[in-house]
């Protein structure tokens, strides 16, 4: 551009100056120029508005159009760890260095890990109390007075307690009763609905599976069609004393109405075919909103109350093909009264009631609501209460509450139990709290599916709080010597509501170096069905088995079993030093075909039978995406077999992949009857978390039925309320028992489970103290039979933690105890960090689950407190960034 | 997969800023991947048609690529760098695919909009703004990337020049000639659709 000249009006101007000019883009010479030329120049002047018009307008129309997303949450991570680990120094050298240490950090995570405990282990008072001493101190001293000395309140509830007692003892039993009952077997229960959907969607050919899915939320608030009311009256007042206990399960409604649902298909045996009828077109029209074709003839009724059919439909990849393969006969503890069983085997987003989970859920139910009962009786306040108040009026809470219903039909297809949540439970009255824990992470990455990328707040009951928690790593010290766990034990205020205590149970369980982990013998069963050729399933379980084969030893062995049409086995047990061998199958794998689990299973097992390691890890591991279809094998073998295997020493791992359609309480069920673990596996990074840093967490259980059994000290603790582990809790009674099975752990696996508390003295607001007729008169308790002496240091103590464990291969458990007592050290340094962390996720699930019993919780808050303590951990990053955008989803 | 796949813009006060003490160098890596991680997917995504999961590689890869440069080097021009990083990633990629950059025939923008044809984003799509779409698709590809890289991610002509290996007044030129083309085919398809 030569320049000099002012307003010259023949100055040289190119004619791609204008848009320059228009966008501001021109140096000040040239743009002086351009404008004495355009000054004079109308013509030019106005092609020049036309342009700024134009560009005007491009710009409006990319501007909508580029209302681009950024990196998705994993390559977020990847980008957002290389910054954390950018040292200061600016040569690019040192820069590298710094990520290949990281790199060499995320493999050898737990070397690192084991390593820093090492360093730390010293602090590790072991069976000691432990607390935390800024929490504690803030006021225990205030609060010690009045419930060492038994405060005058405690006297008048006193009687309440004798009351409630009796009451107690009833309780264990019914939950031992429902324990009994399997998961699995109690997810036989009959639910019509299920039929009905099924039935229906056979009829349809369902091209429409997506829009049966959207028929059936939509369609819900049709329910209250005049017809079915009365049949939901009928079932509910015919059968079933139950049903009051079981009405009093959730303030909600929504859960009432599940309840009642669940309370249904209990009544069903009770009431013979007819009211099985009557359940069928109660979900009939329930789901009725869209239902085509429902005509098909409902399966061969029962006899006697037991036997059933198996259903199964199944539908893949959107063209679907929906056929009964066959119904069979089952039979089924009578007792119990489940009428049909069934198995449902779908895929991709369709629409059908959870009716596995529901049932299962139903034993859960039952003993919430026994709880809630208890928990009413004696006035804590719990909304509960205003749910047996609600009992009578049933019918127009269900028709109320049909929309809710549809809740657990997730966005995305995904399918999960309802979850009630956990009361308050009195200490006086039972001072026993008992679970099993396993360290199952599914929950977790399901919720930061629904959030980073659905945009979408998860249902509630997709929420699982104690699995949210136990996600993440805590610096929990190990135990020293043969002990296979270690507690930490601490108390603290509770963040959302002050009179209220929070103490956190931390357990870890020891520590071993992937070096010195024992031989593995691994039989992978991968589902190659139709279903898995989504890119984050089988391209998935293909780049998880790769990053899993790099880690294998020549003393390991691999086998790879595939099940679609017919099971197969791809590759025969090979030793880990063929990495070239196992690759190759690995990298052809191919989906395609239907799903037939049961062959592969059993195939599985005898592989792993064959080249079992004696002393070694010996393992199936199941790769699917949750249509785990059983075949005809039916659910009571399957679980036999598995049940079996476990006792020969060889366990199960489910890995469940990709969203939609994730049977999610299938695999739950299934993992928990083989004795093993299960977790979910959405992107490379939580598979290279599943395989590598977890591997040996993964593949070597340290101890097997572990179950936690908590004894309050009631003399402190007026109530408590254990949050989450809803579906993880045991009979009392069944601590002791070592025939009960229960969870399992493995190496390096650290569980820790939050337990929020009323002290005595401390406000229960309770409502107040209803005058019972049928109560024992004050004072019944004679003179001759003083309070027994507590010894004064135990007055001092929270609660006593018993941890009961076998050996993998042991059959008679160890008992360890831990107390958590005031004025206790921590027990590490940065406990306080980890506890509030702890806290802050419960918070959160809390939040998620949008808490009846938490009303004091605030997103604001929580945040807060989530960023002091997050640290430099990637995934707790990660999980502010879920926690922002949840608060942002919920409008907060 | 869906498009939605991202955070929104967060709030003044990002988690990721206020959590751990970042030294300047982290700070300023942060605060660039604040501020370009979206307009580069988007770019990305446009020059790969579409093709949204190799975007997202394209877009880590020059964020990881920043990271291990020296900040002095590419303070002055870390946008410029960071489209360019980006640009080529998407070379390679069309290199190894022995496929001209952007070379679908279909367009890149509308490819991108196929992606989010769900029904809440037809509905907001006016029919004009789909015609404009066709026309910017007509153009050459090069055009559109420079349109896009002006209008829409904002970008200077210099550092457009800077990104495509052109002369700034080469840029000028291209981005000139698209403008006047789609200012004829605008007036003709408006004149058109209100006959």
């Amino acid at each position: 551009m030569n320049s000099n000249s002012s307003a010259d009006p023949n100055a040289h101007f190119e004619s791609w100056h204008l848009t320059a000019y228009a966008l501001n883009e021109l140096d000040s010479d040239t743009r002086q120029r351009l404008e004495a030329i355009l000054a004079n120049d109308p013509a030019l002047a106005s092609e020049l508005a036309e342009i700024q018009g134009t560009l005007d307008r491009l710009q409006r129309e990319l501007q909508s159009s580029s209302s681009a997303t950024g990196l998705d949450h994993d390559r977020m991570h990847v980008v957002l760890n290389h910054i954390r680990n950018v040292s200061q120094a600016e040569s690019s050298n040192e820069t590298r260095v710094a990520s290949a240490w990281y790199r060499f950090r995320n493999i050898g995570g737990l070397a690192a890990l084991a390593l820093a405990a090492s360093v730390l282990i010293f602090f590790q008072i072991q069976g000691r109390p432990l607390s935390s001493p800024s929490t504690n101190d803030l006021s225990f001293a205030t609060e010690n007075t009045p419930s060492m000395s038994a405060a005058p309140s405690m006297s008048a509830p006193d009687q309440r307690f004798e009351k409630s007692s009796s009451m107690a003892t009833s309780v264990p039993e019914v939950l031992g009763e429902l324990d009994t009952a399997d998961t699995l077997s109690s997810g036989k229960q009959t639910d019509e609905n299920l039929w009905k959907a099924e039935e229906r969607k056979k009829s349809n050919e369902s091209e429409a599976i997506g829009r049966d899915a959207k028929v059936l939320d939509a369609s819900a608030p049709e329910f209250d069609s005049p017809a079915n009311t009365p049949m939901v009256a009928d079932g509910l007042k015919d059968p079933a004393p139950i049903l009051a206990a079981e009405s009093a399960l959730d303030a909600e409604s929504r859960a009432l109405n599940r309840n009642q649902q669940d309370a249904f298909s209990d009544a069903i045996p009770a009431a013979g075919p007819e009211s099985a009828a009557s359940g069928k077109s109660l979900s009939s029209n329930e789901f009725g909103g869209g239902a085509n074709g429902m005509a098909m003839t409902p399966p061969a009724p029962a006899s006697g109350g037991a036997g059933g059919a198996l259903g199964y439909d199944y539908q893949r990849n959107g063209r679907s093909e929906g056929y009964a393969l066959g119904m069979q006969p089952v039979s089924e503890p009578a007792r119990r009264g489940r009428t049909t069983e069934r198995f449902n085997i779908e895929s991709q987003g369709q629409s059908q009631t959870d009716s596995l989970r529901r049932g299962g859920i139903a034993l859960e139910t039952i003993n919430e609501a026994v709880l809630a009962k208890e928990g009413s009786s004696k006035g804590v306040e719990s909304p509960q209460s205003k749910a047996v108040e609600l009992g009578t009026s049933i019918p127009d809470e269900l028709k109320a509450n049909v929309p809710s219903l549809n809740r657990k039909l997730s966005i995305s297809g995904d399918r999960f139990d309802p979850i009630p949540e956990s009361p308050f439970v009195e200490a006086q009255a039972q001072p026993l709290s008992t679970f099993s824990i396993d360290v199952d992470t599914a929950s977790y990455s399901k919720l930061r599916q629904y959030l980073i990328e659905q945009n979408a707040l998860p249902s509630p009951d997709a929420v699982r709080i104690e699995e949210m928690i136990n996600y993440f790593d805590y610096a929990y010290p190990g135990p020293e010597g043969q002990d296979p766990f270690a507690a930490h034990l601490t108390v603290g205020i509770c963040p959302w509501d002050t009179e209220h205590r929070l103490v956190r149970v931390a357990i870890q369980a020891k520590k071993i170096d992937q070096e010195s982990r024992p031989a593995s013998n691994l039989v992978f069963l991968i589902d190659v069905s139709g279903s898995m050729a989504q890119a984050n399933k089988l391209p998935l379980v293909k780049r998880s088995l790769n990053l899993l084969t790099s880690q294998l030893g020549e003393n390991d062995r691999v086998a790879i079993v595939v099940y679609a049409g017919a099971a197969g086995c791809v590759l025969p047990s090979t030793p880990g030093s063929s990495k070239e061998t196992i690759l190759n199958s690995i990298n052809e794998l191919q989906s395609g075909g239907s799903t037939n689990g049961g062959q592969g299973i059993e195939l599985a097992y005898r592989i792993a039978k064959d080249n079992f390691i004696a002393g070694g890890i010996n393992r199936v591991i199941l790769c699917t995406d949750g249509d785990f279809n059983v075949g005809v094998t039916g659910t009571e073998q399957l679980v036999t077999m598995m049940k079996e295997n476990a006792l020969s020493n060889i366990f199960l791992t489910c890995i469940g992949y990709g969203i939609g359609n994730y049977n999610d309480s299938m695999m739950e069920q299934i993992s928990n009857q083989g004795n093993g673990t299960y977790g979910m596996v959405d992107n490379e990074m939580e598979a290279r978390r599943m395989m590598i840093e977890q591997l040996s967490g993964t593949l070597m259980t340290v101890a097997k039925d572990v179950k936690i059994q908590i004894e309050f000290n009631p003399t402190r603790v007026g109530a408590y309320r254990l949050i989450g582990y809803e579906n993880r809790r045991l009979a009392n009674r069944d601590f002791d028992d070592d025939a009960k099975d229960a969870g399992e752990i493995g190496a390096g696996h650290r569980v820790t489970a939050l337990y929020e508390l009323i002290p005595t003295g401390a406000p229960t607001r309770s409502t107040p103290e209803i005058d019972l007729r049928y109560r024992q008169p004050e004072a019944p308790k004679p003179a001759t039979e003083p309070a027994p002496e507590i010894d004064p240091a135990r007055s001092r103590e929270w609660l006593l933690l018993k941890i009961r464990s076998k050996q993998p291969e042991g059959s008679e458990s160890v008992k360890q105890e831990f107390v958590l007592s005031e004025g206790t050290d921590a027990s590490y340094p940065g406990e306080q960090l980890d506890l509030d962390w702890a806290t802050s996720v419960a918070e959160f699930g809390l939040l998620l689950r949008k808490s009846q019993l938490a009303q004091g919780i605030d997103w604001g808050r929580m945040l807060a407190r989530a960023q002091e303590c997050a640290g430099t951990d990637p995934y707790r990053r990660e999980c502010l960034i879920m926690m922002q955008k949840a608060r942002q989803l919920s409008g907060r | 997969m869906t498009v939605n796949h991202v955070i929104e813009p967060r709030p003044e006060s990002s988690p990721i800023d206020s959590v751990v003490p970042l030294d300047d160098r982290q700070r300023w890596l942060q605060s660039v991947f604040d501020r370009l991680q979206r307009p580069l997917s988007a770019y990305a995504l446009k020059l790969l048609g579409g093709d949204w999961g190799r975007a997202q590689d394209c877009v880590q890869e020059a964020f990881v690529k920043l990271c291990r440069e020296e900040r002095h080097k590419v303070e002055s021009h870390v946008d410029a760098w960071l489209y360019k990083t980006c640009r080529n990633q998407v070379m390679d990629i069309h290199r190894k695919e022995s496929r001209m950059i952007v070379n679908s025939e279909t367009s890149a923008l509308a490819d991108l909009h196929s992606r989010e044809s769900e029904p809440a984003h037809q509905a907001s799509q006016s029919e004009q703004h789909q015609r404009v779409e066709a026309q910017i698709a007509n153009l050459p590809k090069l055009e559109q990337e420079i349109l896009m890289l002006r209008l829409s991610q904002g970008l200077s002509y210099k550092q457009i020049a800077e990104i495509s290996d052109l002369s700034i007044s080469h840029v000028g030129v291209l981005l000139h000639q698209a403008v006047v083309r789609l200012k004829k085919s605008m007036a003709v398809s408006d004149g058109s659709a209100n006959a």
